[in-house]
């Protein structure tokens, strides 16, 4: 059972699994040399031939020659193959062989001479195992009309199987008249009596078989021989020693038999059952690292499945985590909205108990300021003082959380128009100002200019006790916001207390050090937070302190 | 009496301290004190309570927003849309910064919307600011 993951892949892959660029190179090369040497053994046996050497002619002595037909067309076979891609390229080397081929295929067909045999070299009349002198054997010649096919086709991109059929046939005859020649079986390499193929001719097309399949390397066939994967390197390990072993024991074998030592019956079973014993082992080792394979695939495929679970899994709780924090978002806006509703209408209603105490007090101390002594007019006092604290603080508060509920109106803010009027209200002759050039935001523009008023105020009260305060008020850019600080040598402040800066009320001195209730910051935090920017602080005691804030940037200013 | 301040405040307690306030600056010697806007609309046409004593045209009406049983802006509402009530300056005084309440009462016609400070000195200077103004500085249509 093929897993699941591999299957679907099966179908996509081709069968050119992983043919690495220096594979191709390689057997392109081989193919170029093999051509190169099989274009030398042509060359070689017309020298042969011209000086009339029978060892290059029939390798031999009694064996049939290479006919000087077949040298040439072998030669430019050869050189077809070697030269590579050109179409009219190739049909010219081809065009030789495979007329050679098909004239002898004629000529042998219907008992003609066309005098194509030893027009260019003649051969003896006695010439070995030849019907006709100088003609190539019918197998021969049949093997060039193919080759000669294949050489066009090959290097062209037919996705058929035309190129293997066409490099097929001529290498399984070449082939079986190769081991005709091991055998010493005169029929595999001769039809009949017509001239037989010569030795280096069998063996010198199957080269060229060989270099025409290698030419190609990414054709199925071939990549399936040279490829990388398990199948190709299987093949390569088993094939081979499968044929060498097979054909050795069946020399052996037919030696034997020619030597009478067993019958012939004897003979063929031994190799049978070497060939079956053979088969046997290399299926079984096959099929094991087949299996092997397979195993790690099966878990690998599962670690996989696993994993993809597991990130569903995670993805899930991720979705589910957001819900649940979108939910808790909406539930904490909600709450803040509630408090500052609450905050508001608390404070307002408390505003007409407080003026009447306050009021009424006021009228007691003028009316009554005869018959109170100082001690009564002191307590009146103190009631009075408190009430007004009580006043400026509900004032506060409903200023606070006015700016957290009012409607915002968005619009580019000149940041240095603003922050100059800003400075020219609330900040005194004695105070050095050094404004820097501010970049427009985009905001609220009441709203933002109460943020600077807070924060220049504030950095002008707690500036007040240097005897040479400054205020510097500047930016820098931070992404799609901009940042402002106003920056102050006054007081300062612990960072250990920096998170408390910002809280409703929350102050880090007391009003005997410098007034104010504390709600400044907290509105300054607000309104940033509602244009989506960020506050902080930095500062150290003694040493002044530098508030920053961020608002969305905007661009230069339309027009003027 | 010619009353030259209608104050309709429910507060008795702020009601005081404005009149209180008006005394100081001789404003406050026809001053009509009324705590809920019935009294108030039936006072400005005569009838009700007010039946038989003509309708009434004060200097200026000092209104509260919040009041028992009709609500200072219905009041603003039907006062506005009097052929004649409509020329009596009418000024809302009230604890609310609303914006909503002051758009909708200066879409109602509202002459004047003032915020009564929770600082008591603060809010007599108001108080006294407005009834010099309305008083002796606006004119009013005879």
């Amino acid at each position: 059972m093929v897993p699941s993951v591999v299957r679907t892949r099966l179908e996509k892959t081709p069968y050119d699994f992983e043919l690495g660029g220096e594979t191709a190179d390689t057997c392109k090369r081989i193919s170029f040399w093999t051509a190169g040497f099989v274009g030398a053994v042509a060359v070689v046996v017309l020298a042969g031939w011209m000086l009339d050497i029978e060892a290059l002619k029939s390798v031999l002595p009694g064996f049939v020659t290479m006919k000087v037909n077949t040298a040439i067309s072998l030669a430019l076979l050869a050189a077809g193959i070697m030269t590579g891609r050109g179409l009219p390229a190739r049909l010219l080397f081809a065009a030789v062989p495979a007329l050679f081929g098909a004239l002898t295929a004629v000529q042998y067909m219907f008992e003609l001479d066309l005098g194509i045999d030893n027009f260019i070299i003649a051969e003896q009349p006695d010439a070995a195992e030849t019907s006709n002198p100088g003609r190539m054997a019918p197998m021969t010649a049949f093997n060039f009309v193919l080759l000669s096919a294949a050489l066009v086709v090959a290097l062209m991109n037919v996705k058929q199987r035309i190129v293997e059929i066409f490099v097929g046939f001529p290498f399984i005859v070449s082939l079986t008249a190769f081991i005709g020649y091991i055998f010493s079986v005169k029929q595999f390499y001769g039809i009949a009596g017509y001239t037989k193929m010569a030795l280096h001719t069998s063996v010198v097309f199957m080269l060229l078989c060989a270099a025409v399949v290698l030419a190609r390397p990414d054709r199925p066939f071939c990549a399936v021989i040279v490829g990388s994967g398990s199948g190709s390197r299987t093949i390569r390990r088993l094939l081979i020693p499968f044929v060498v072993v097979l054909v050795s024991v069946s020399w052996l074998t037919v030696r034997g038999m020619k030597l009478n030592l067993y019958v012939p019956e004897f003979g063929t079973s031994l190799v049978i059952i070497s060939a079956i014993l053979i088969l046997c082992v290399m299926f079984w080792m096959h099929a094991r690292s087949l299996n092997r394979y397979e195993h790690a695939i099966r878990s690998h495929d599962r670690e996989v499945t696993q994993a993809y679970e597991s990130l569903r899994h995670s993805e899930e709780h991720v979705q589910t985590l957001n819900r649940e924090l979108e939910k808790k978002l909406t539930e904490l806006a909600d709450a803040y909205k509630e408090l500052e509703t609450f905050s508001y209408s608390v404070s307002h209603d408390l505003r007409a108990p407080v003026r009447a105490i306050d009021g009424f007090s006021r009228i007691l101390l003028e009316d009554y300021a005869k018959t109170l002594d100082d001690e009564g007019k002191r307590i009146l006092g103190v009631i009075v003082a408190n009430t007004k604290n009580m006043g400026q603080l509900i004032e506060d508060l409903l200023e606070f959380s006015r700016c957290g509920r009012q409607e915002m109106r968005m619009s580019m803010v000149d940041m240095n128009e603003l922050v100059k009027d800003v400075s020219e209200n609330v900040v005194g002759a004695n105070v050095r100002v050094d404004l820097k050039k501010l970049p427009n935001a985009t905001g609220d523009y009441a709203m933002v200019r109460q943020v600077v008023t807070n924060l220049v105020s504030n950095a002008v009260k707690f500036s007040s006790r240097n005897p040479s305060p400054s205020v510097e008020i500047g930016s820098m850019p931070d992404g799609p916001q901009v940042v402002y600080y106003v920056k102050d040598n006054g007081a300062g402040f612990d960072m250990k207390y920096s998170d408390k800066l910002f809280g409703v009320f929350q102050r880090l001195h007391t009003s005997a050090e410098f007034e104010g209730t504390g709600v400044g910051l907290a509105m300054v935090q607000r309104i940033i937070q509602r244009h989506g920017g960020r506050v902080w602080a930095e500062g150290k005691v003694d040493c002044g302190a530098t508030f920053y804030f961020s608002l969305p940037y905007k661009g230069e200013a339309h027009g003027n | 009496m010619e009353i030259e301040i209608l104050l309709v405040e429910d507060n008795p307690a702020d009601a005081e301290l404005c009149i209180r306030s008006l005394r100081k600056h001789n404003l406050a010697n026809n001053v009509l004190h009324l705590t809920d806007g019935t009294q108030a609309l039936d006072y400005v046409y005569g009838r009700g309570e007010f039946l038989g004593k003509g309708n009434q045209r004060p200097s200026v009406i000092f209104l509260d927003l919040k009041l028992p049983k009709i609500d200072g802006l219905q009041v603003l509402k039907i006062l506005k849309t009097d052929e004649m009530a409509k020329m009596i300056p009418v000024v809302i005084m009230t604890s609310s910064q609303e914006q909503r309440d002051i758009v909708e009462s200066y879409r109602l016609g509202v002459n004047s919307y003032v915020t009564k400070p929770v600082d008591f000195d603060q809010f007599a200077k108001v108080v006294a600011d407005l009834g010099m103004y309305w008083l002796l500085i606006n004119q009013r249509s005879q």
